[in-house]
């Protein structure tokens, strides 16, 4: 039955995602659209879902090792959870070969960005808001060292979490791609804060239009638990698997598939 | 991190892991509540899907789920609103964290993060058709 190797596609979806650091949303919405040629609009709901789900269950051991800026994290989620309402409002109006087009773009930078060479940064200016709400931090280096750090550029991390969140809602995404950008070039984060803090406020960014798709009755589970229950136990599979793979080699092999996608994708925007 | 930032930072993990405890119980409701109602299909429905149709909302489909008794589409529904509920419950407790450490404008800010899924859930139940 289709049920039975959507899960198992799910499965694989999760472990890649994982692998790249993408999550498996990315990956998920064109297979479910491309291959099981679902409508866009459930397989973006049932995406959502399957974020919230492993965005939950790895929240402990993003904050385990002190990397993730929680009060940071908690003053972003203004901007995600806002622009996840907008995305929810919005995509009733928005036509599917919109999204289509959305996604393949969306796919096209992420893989572009994936192969960019990430400047790590440690700012010594705070903005005021910063100052104010003591959103710098500290973590410890794996050799002792406590590096210190603060946090530039607010209004511009702000809004680009605006759209963080807008695309989120519209395309079944964490976003974590255009997360870690306003933070790593935006607020000048260092990169190991702006990962774990990224991936920790995903789980809350797609819970708030998953639970709107939930009630509005775009989630069929039908689709939503096998594609849910994969990627949990993919994305399981692919965190254990990450440490020992030659990542930067895997990268490049994965961006030259995500820019095939993403090129089937604009593709069948435009039909 | 300073004192009160690490007594934060330990009740997150603690919450964290609840969350943790959440996932795989909506996971083990999800799994029992599809493999339920595959296991009573002969054919797949997948087909079903390939158009956007008027959506049945949540609450509809709960309410129908418990008139015709179909416990598998109870289990998954009920996993599935757990399972969104999840990351709210999250922010909620993340807010008193920081009311209990008197880091007042965090503590509103989460709140404020907190109403902000709340509404965006009832724009959902507003906009299903039922």
């Amino acid at each position: 039955m289709l049920e039975i190797l959507l899960l198992f596609t799910a499965v694989l979806a999760g472990f890649l995602g994982s692998i790249l650091g993408l999550g498996g949303g990315i990956i998920i919405v064109p297979v479910l659209t491309l291959f099981y040629h679902v409508d866009i609009h459930y397989a973006v709901a049932a995406s959502l879902i399957s974020i919230v789900a492993t965005s939950s269950g790895a929240a402990a051991s993003y904050l385990k090792d002190s990397l993730t800026n929680l009060r940071l994290a908690v003053f972003l989620e203004i901007g995600t959870v806002s622009g996840a309402i907008i995305g929810f409002l919005i995509s009733s109006f928005i036509h599917g070969k919109i999204l289509f087009l959305l996604f393949g773009v969306m796919l096209l930078f992420s893989g572009i960005l994936m192969l960019r060479r990430r400047e790590d940064h440690i700012s010594s200016n705070n903005h005021p808001w910063s100052e104010s709400l003591k959103l710098n931090g500290t973590f410890h280096e794996a050799n002792g060292k406590t590096i210190e750090y603060k946090v530039e550029h607010i209004p511009l991390g702000l809004f680009i979490m605006f759209i963080a969140g807008t695309l989120s809602a519209l395309l079944g995404i964490g976003s974590g791609v255009l997360k870690v950008l306003a933070m790593d070039t935006a607020m000048k984060l260092p990169i190991k804060v702006s990962s774990a803090t990224s991936n920790f406020m995903i789980g809350v960014t797609a819970s708030a239009s998953a639970g709107a798709y939930l009630l509005k009755g775009d989630v069929k589970p039908e689709i939503a638990c096998p594609v849910a229950l994969g990627i949990i136990i993919g994305s399981y599979f692919g965190a254990k698997v990450m440490m020992r793979l030659p990542s930067t080699r895997i990268r490049q092999l994965f961006v030259v598939i995500l820019t095939i996608i993403s090129v089937q994708m604009i593709i069948k925007g435009l039909r | 991190m300073n004192k009160d930032e690490q007594s934060i930072h330990l009740l997150e993990l603690k919450v964290s892991h609840v969350l943790r405890s959440g996932v795989i119980i909506s996971g083990c409701l999800l799994c029992i509540g599809w493999l339920w109602n595959l296991s009573l299909r002969n054919s797949s429905i997948m087909d079903k899907f390939k158009t956007y149709q008027v959506p049945v909302s949540f609450y509809e489909s709960f309410h129908s789920a418990l008139y015709t008794n179909d416990k598998g589409l109870l289990l998954a529904l009920s996993g599935l609103l757990i399972l969104v509920l999840l990351p709210v419950i999250r922010v909620f407790l993340t807010g008193i964290m920081f009311f209990h450490n008197k880091e007042l404008r965090l503590a509103w800010i989460s709140i404020f993060v907190f109403i902000a899924l709340l509404g965006s859930f009832f724009l959902g139940f507003q906009e299903g058709p039922g």
